[in-house]
């Protein structure tokens, strides 16, 4: 698994490198984005490369989501695969995370949400 | 005749027939009764009968032989001087060639004994015999007047047999005072009988005047007496007054006073007898209190009553029968009887009174009768007559009671034809409801109780609603989409009778057309209306409908989704379906919060899911089958239901039926049911689907790390893009669900250890797919695990959330070498469609 980080219009766009999000990595994804997390920060996790994500998977997201909104910060999802999105809907990720289609409409989305600030 | 000549002493006639009057063949009076001597002491001996006596009845002359003639008959002969009616009988005394009046006052109302300055002791006996007895006959006298006549008529008897003595011994003993007075009322004589029965010497009383020994109350009046009779207004005085006793009490004694005159005519004073009658007046002044009484009977009395001889001559005839029949008592005293009756009664009653008095037999003595009456002026009514037959006096006579029924019969008679109407009507009725059954019943079985479709895979049902006497506003409706899926409909609509049966219909036809119309509109988005959608739609048009006419209906809208295993259930107030799940053996009753259709305009309706697999059973029902009762009143109940259910839940889905049925009657201990027993019962097969060719076996290490080798020797075994076993999107959620089963059993079964080996086995079938793990672990209890949390706030706990949404069917279970297996399915339908 590779995580990347690059900044862009104020946002942290964090690139998941991984075929999988699994319970065979769920717990080093939750240690590597737990160690990202900065107060006051917006968060873009680009999922383009994910593949399959199980519950454990699910289980790490909602733990990182905590983790930042506990020091203001916020997460968003991007570019999740089908099979991955259809996981989510089942589960009702889609109630706890924003999840856009594409990196550029999440980031986007923090911008209209600080103009209308 | 015998029987018409007596030879009585003159003291015994005297004292039976105190009225009796004997008369010669010239008609000259040779002897009269006590009382009649009494009352009219102008009577003497030798005096002309008809000087003094006029006969009433019968018309006769007044002539020795014409009396003789008529010794039959009844007489009423008639003072001249006061009118005094006797009614009687002439008998001849051929001894002494003369004829006998035995009689006695003719009294119609009771009132005129008084009036005539009569007491009842002046009745003969046997005529107060018959008083008697009549006035037995009335319903009004009680048993304890019965008991008190029956007492004073003991005392009659007994007073007449002590007179009879008393008769015999007077000759040797006079027990009456003798007494005499001067013209100023001292005593100057005195018998010795007036000691024994006053107590004073005859000694002290002479010189004193008479009315010192009469009782203070009764003084003035014997004065009043005495005076005229001295002062020569009177030559006699004749009255009962009480006399004081020694012993301070005191005596009636009937005084017999006449004046005494010297040779030159001068009044001296008086002479007579006292006599002591103090035993009669007690008797007659329990006598008086039986007056009273007789006299508000008769007066009171609605009821004629007429005595008759034994040749049929009316004897008596009250004021009610004078009132019924229209004759006077003196029109109908003398008459014979047939008098009152129409043809041909009136010719056949000699004869059967003959009978009776010959043989003892008849068919009117003792028993109330409805017979036909004639009144005087010729008309026929009907009346009820009660005769009693009774020895009394000297010969058999008849007491007939009489009442007329003439409103009674026209009363019964507008009874019956309104009975008769009301029958009439009662069957009309009773047709109209045959009828109307008749009609329920078709409707029933035409309209509203459909089959199950035919050929349908995986499912068996049972629907059959067995038809009360009443037809009841059970429905059961079927829709099939497609040969997966599949809505029962079980309704009930409030009420009985055929109302609810087209309500029922009506009620169904608009599920029909909802149904219709929904499709219509979401075909489009190639989906099939969701059951909560159907039951709004419907109730959005039924329940201001059903609200005005004050009515609703209960129903369960149950979707099966043969292909998911799965029931969409909208329960709108309907007895809880119960679902029979054959991997544990247990019944489990499914139930939703929804209202009855028609309760409430803002009701919104909302469906429940439930899963169900090959075994299974699901029986829908209506209220009659929970709702019949044993003679206890018990219900039956949806527990005993599901016991049937369990029990019988190998046999076929008609087997379950019948032995609901059975159950419900043998319960209800009634051959009809009160009301429809309407069931649906669905079975869901056990799959029948062949394998395919292909099987695929993998053993990995109890590790995570084997993981997505795993997914993809899973993934290989649809053959990637080349596969045909399930659609994407299965195949996705399947492996979702392996994935998570494989990580549970990876972690919590054999707790990471890689030393465990998981074997796993694929297979395709037909009609579905499944996927076998097998492990040496701990058995997971997954009943441990807690529920997902969808607001984010916990990370675990969605893993068999997932498998319960992505499979078919979950097995846990453990094989013949101990090892815990879990097998997934998947169904495979659509692409065998």
């Amino acid at each position: 698994m590779e995580i990347s980080t690059e900044q862009e219009e104020g946002v942290t766009v964090v690139n998941v490198i991984t075929s999988n999000l699994d319970a065979s990595n769920a717990g080093r994804f939750k240690q590597a984005i737990g160690a990202l997390i900065q107060p006051d920060q917006k968060f873009v996790l680009d999922l383009h490369a994910i593949g399959f994500v199980d519950s454990s998977g699910v289980g790490a997201l909602l733990s990182a989501l905590r983790q930042a909104s506990s020091v203001g910060s916020n997460i968003k999802l991007c570019s999740t695969q089908k099979p991955v999105l259809v996981l989510f809907e089942l589960v009702r990720m889609h109630r706890v995370f924003e999840i856009f289609a594409t990196r550029a409409e999440a980031i986007a989305s923090y911008k209209s949400a600080t103009e209308s600030a | 005749m015998a029987s018409d000549t007596i030879n009585l002493s003159h003291g015994i006639l005297g004292e039976i027939f105190p009225f009796h009057i004997a008369v010669d063949s010239n008609l000259r009076i040779r002897q009269v009764g006590d009382a009649l001597a009494r009352r009219y002491p102008e009577l003497t001996a030798d005096c002309d009968f008809a000087r003094f006596f006029h006969i009433v009845q019968p018309e006769i002359k007044t002539t020795y032989h014409d009396l003789l003639d008529n010794l039959h008959s009844v007489f009423i002969i008639e003072t001249v001087a006061t009118f005094l009616k006797l009614k009687g009988q002439f008998v001849s005394d051929e001894s002494k060639e003369c004829l006998v009046f035995l009689g006695s006052p003719l009294i119609v109302d009771m009132g005129q004994v008084e009036d005539l300055g009569l007491s009842l002791n002046d009745f003969a006996p046997h005529h107060m015999a018959a008083d008697y007895l009549l006035a037995l006959q009335f319903r009004q006298v009680a048993l304890e007047d019965a008991r008190r006549l029956t007492t004073v008529l003991s005392q009659q008897r007994a007073r007449l047999q002590e007179s009879e003595k008393r008769y015999r011994s007077v000759v040797e003993n006079v027990k009456d005072v003798i007494f005499q007075t001067d013209s100023d009322g001292m005593w100057t004589f005195l018998n010795p009988a007036w000691t024994e029965i006053t107590g004073y010497s005859v000694q002290e009383s002479l010189g004193k005047h008479f009315a010192e020994f009469v009782h203070p109350d009764d003084r003035q009046r014997n004065l009043d007496l005495f005076v005229p009779l001295i002062q020569r207004r009177k030559s006699y005085c004749r009255h009962e007054v009480r006399y004081l006793t020694r012993d301070g009490g005191y005596r009636w004694m009937e005084v017999f006073a006449r004046l005494t005159l010297d040779d030159s005519d001068k009044s001296t004073g008086t002479a007579g007898t006292l006599s002591d009658i103090t035993e009669r007046k007690w008797a007659e002044q329990a006598l008086k209190e039986r007056e009273e009484r007789l006299r508000s009977i008769v007066t009171t009395a609605v009821d004629g009553i007429i005595v008759i001889n034994s040749h049929g001559i009316i004897e008596d005839f009250n004021v009610a029968a004078e009132r019924i029949f229209g004759y006077s008592n003196l029109e109908a005293i003398g008459q014979n009887i047939s008098l009152l009756m129409p043809e041909p009664y009136s010719s056949t009653h000699d004869l059967h009174m003959g009978r009776f008095l010959r043989t003892g037999e008849s068919n009117a003595i003792g028993i109330t009768r409805e017979l036909a009456g004639m009144r005087k002026d010729g008309t026929v009514f009907p009346l009820e007559i009660s005769v009693s037959a009774m020895h009394a006096g000297l010969e058999q006579r008849f007491t007939g009671i009489v009442r007329d029924i003439t409103e009674r019969k026209l009363w019964e008679h507008t009874l019956r034809e309104a009975e008769s109407a009301m029958r009439e009507s009662a069957l009309a009725i009773a047709q109209a409801r045959a009828i109307e059954v008749e009609i329920g019943a078709r409707i029933q079985q035409t309209l509203l109780i459909s089959s199950p479709p035919a050929s349908l895979n995986g499912v068996s049902i049972c629907a059959k609603s067995t038809a009360s006497c009443e037809i009841a506003g059970d429905y059961l409706d079927f829709v099939r989409y497609d040969q997966h899926h599949l809505d029962l409909i079980v309704g009930d609509v409030m009420g009985k009778g055929v109302p609810a049966a087209l309500l029922a219909a009506a009620a169904k036809s608009h599920f029909q057309r909802v149904i219709g119309g929904l499709c219509l509109s979401l075909g489009k988005f190639n989906r099939i209306p969701e059951p909560e959608e159907i039951v709004s739609a419907a109730h959005t048009v039924m329940t201001p409908e059903l609200a005005g006419i004050d009515s609703y209906i209960t129903l369960s809208y149950a979707r099966f989704d043969l292909e998911a295993r799965k029931l969409t259930l909208v329960d709108c107030g309907h007895p809880r379906p119960i679902h029979y799940r054959a991997a544990r053996d247990e019944c489990v009753y499914l139930s939703g919060e929804n209202l009855p259709i028609g309760f409430m305009q803002t009701e919104e309706y909302r469906q429940v899911e439930y899963s169900f697999s090959p075994g299974d059973l699901l029986l829908f029902y209506s209220d009659g089958v929970t709702e019949s009762r044993a003679a206890s009143g018990e219900l039956f109940g949806i527990d005993r239901l599901a016991d049937v259910l369990r029990e019988r839940a190998q046999e076929s889905v008609d087997e379950i039926f019948e032995h609901i049925q059975s159950a419900v009657t043998a319960f209800s201990e009634t051959e009809t049911a009160s009301d429809d027993l309407t069931c649906v019962i669905v079975r869901v097969e056990p799959s029948t689907g062949q394998l395919i060719g292909k099987r695929m076996y993998r053993e990995i290490h109890a590790s995570l790390d084997e993981l997505e080798a795993a997914r993809d020797w899973f993934e290989s075994f649809a053959g990637g893009a080349e596969n045909t076993l399930l659609p994407e999107d299965d195949l996705q959620a399947f492996l979702l669900a392996f994935n998570e089963a494989l990580v549970n059993v990876i972690l919590h079964a054999c707790k990471g250890d890689a030393r465990h080996r998981i074997q796993m086995v694929l297979a395709a079938y037909t009609d579905r797919v499944s996927v076998s793990i097998y492990d040496t672990g701990i058995t997971f209890d997954v009943d441990s695990v807690a529920e997902p949390a969808f607001d984010g706030t916990r990370d675990n706990g969605f893993g068999l959330f997932i498998i319960a949404n992505c499979v078919d069917e979950i097995e846990r279970g453990s094989d013949e070498f101990g090892r815990n297996r879990l097998r997934l399915t998947k169904r495979r339908c659509r692409l065998v469609q």
